[in-house]
């Protein structure tokens, strides 16, 4: 039976001495690529090593491909392909000891599959770890995740400390794999361009807290900077989902989260004339969404 | 054994095949000193066997527990299916068994010399075998010590303890009565102080196995 959410976290906390996890929500849907953002130190990591059972939560509750964390942590992980910015392999093997040790391991390796994705990633087998650069690193953890054909693909900024080439090639090298499969992907980074890339729904966390989870191109459609000329004495009207409002002068700009033509209509007035109208891109929408939820705090 | 345990197990052998047959193998060199350059070669002979033995254990726990951590190999471990009990109990076997390839065989190896030279004593055999379980209780404690505390300097810390530790014991066991009443004697006197050093060695391995399993399997975070 298929499973809605192949990640579901519930009110999932975690207390550290310099950083808490306040109570978690947030549920991966089935086939879905979610872009988890946020800044470094914002949590990102620790709730996905709470999903992989790496780290146990203090409270809340996680489930994983229909088992619960971290209890049923092995039954989940066969169905995982885990790869994060601070996961090696063995620096003194080569590449065919990994992928030969993860055919002991998975019954469901894909030899062939493994031989594409080498020969996709530019890699040679018996290469030594060692020898490899980051990138070629980075593309050889995706081959043993890929290559044992994961139900859910969970990867911790993977593209953290490659050159812009490197970086590119990683995010075209994914986007390719991604298409080719219907499997689930929770992808973390603090790029928000690698998100926006790849992911069809998002997630912002920042400060150990979730902002909120939506689909990409609904967040993108909702958010809209709109910058007005108007009168000095000009009365702001109601706007619905306003999030920021700056005036500089006779030069109001507002962003909103709930754009539709009807706050263009509302925002007609004699005494204001309508400049623009912006899409926003992911970054700025998580920029402006921490920065209010800090006036918020204030 | 589990099989995922065992898979685990056999990636570390894998691993340390070679550094533990270069070890196994100076150690071999070192028993072949003893037998054919006699007694005037016994002091580098034993230093080289001693140095063989313990070079195997830490060599392996280095690379298998403490660079497993330092190297970050282990987020990729630990993205297999298996459980932190389990990672630990295949950190356990793997060392255990990697080491105790290396002191079974050179231990046959020194009871072999000591039975078949006529020059040296029978007596020496059950101080030999208070001295060899007493070298896999030293190894056994640094492979402790690393698991739980997951650092170099923890390990570097059980090495000097446990290299002080089996010194001052031997030393201890060396002046107890039945032991050194009986050492240089033509028979080797299987005593009661010599089963009870005996029994005691085995039961602190055992008592260190358990501990490090169990307080590894209560930690809830392990990256």
């Amino acid at each position: 039976m298929a499973i809605e959410n192949a990640i579901e976290c519930a009110q999932v906390s975690k207390q550290y001495s310099n950083f808490h996890l306040d109570h978690l929500d947030l549920n991966v849907p089935t086939g879905s690529i979610m872009g988890f953002v946020g800044p470094n130190g914002a949590g990102k990591s620790t709730t996905l090593r709470i999903i992989m059972g790496l780290v146990h939560q203090d409270s809340g509750e996680v489930t994983v491909l229909g088992n619960v964390m971290p209890d049923q942590q092995i039954a989940a992980k066969w169905g995982i392909g885990y790869v994060s910015e601070d996961m090696r392999l063995y620096p003194g093997q080569d590449i065919a000891f990994h992928m030969s040790f993860l055919r002991s391991v998975y019954p469901t390796w894909d030899d062939t599959y493994a031989a594409i994705l080498l020969k996709r990633f530019g890699l040679v087998a018996e290469q030594k770890i060692k020898g490899l650069s980051h990138g070629q690193r980075v593309k050889a953890c995706l081959l043993m995740a890929l290559a044992r054909h994961p139900r859910l693909l969970i990867l911790d900024e993977p593209t953290t400390g490659l050159d812009p080439l490197a970086r590119q090639e990683i995010l075209e090298e994914m986007s390719a794999v991604i298409v080719e499969e219907d499997r689930t992907i929770l992808f973390s980074s603090h790029n928000t361009q690698d998100i926006e890339q790849l992911s069809d729904q998002i997630a912002f966390i920042h400060d150990g807290s979730l902002l909120f989870t939506r689909d990409k191109e609904d967040l993108l459609d909702a958010w809209r900077r709109i910058r007005l000329q108007t009168a000095e004495n000009f009365d702001m009207p109601n706007v619905p989902g306003l999030v920021d409002l700056q005036r500089n002068g006779r030069v109001t700009t507002l962003v909103t989260n709930q754009y539709s033509q009807d706050v263009e209509s509302g925002l007609k007035h004699e005494s204001a004339t309508l400049l623009a109208v912006e899409r926003m891109t992911v970054e700025e929408i998580f920029l402006t969404s921490v920065m209010a939820k800090k006036e918020l705090a204030q | 054994m589990n099989t995922i345990v065992s898979k685990l197990v056999l990636k570390d052998l894998s691993i340390m095949k070679v550094p533990t047959l270069l070890w196994w193998s100076c150690g071999l060199i070192a028993v072949a000193i003893v037998a054919f350059g006699g007694s005037t070669m016994l002091n580098f002979a034993s230093i080289l066997f001693v140095s063989s033995m313990a070079g195997a254990g830490i060599h392996a726990i280095m690379r298998t527990v403490v660079e497993e951590r330092r190297e970050q190999t282990l987020p990729f471990i630990m993205s297999l299916p298996i459980t932190i009990a389990q990672y630990n109990s295949a950190k356990l076997i793997s060392n255990l068994v990697i080491f105790g390839v290396v002191w079974i065989t050179l231990t046959i190896a020194t009871y072999v010399i000591v039975i078949t030279n006529e020059t040296l004593p029978l007596g020496y055999m059950p101080f030999l075998a208070i001295v060899f379980v007493g070298i896999f209780l030293a190894n056994t404690a640094i492979l402790a010590t690393s698991l739980i505390t997951e650092t170099i300097g923890g390990c570097i810390a059980a090495i000097i303890g446990a290299n002080v530790g089996t010194q001052m014991f031997l030393w201890a066991v060396n002046g107890l009565e039945g032991i050194r009443s009986t050492i240089n004697g033509a028979q080797a006197a299987w005593n009661n102080t010599a089963l009870i050093v005996l029994t005691s060695e085995v039961a602190i391995i055992i008592a260190l196995i358990v501990l490090t399993y169990v307080l590894q399997s209560r930690k809830k975070d392990f990256i």
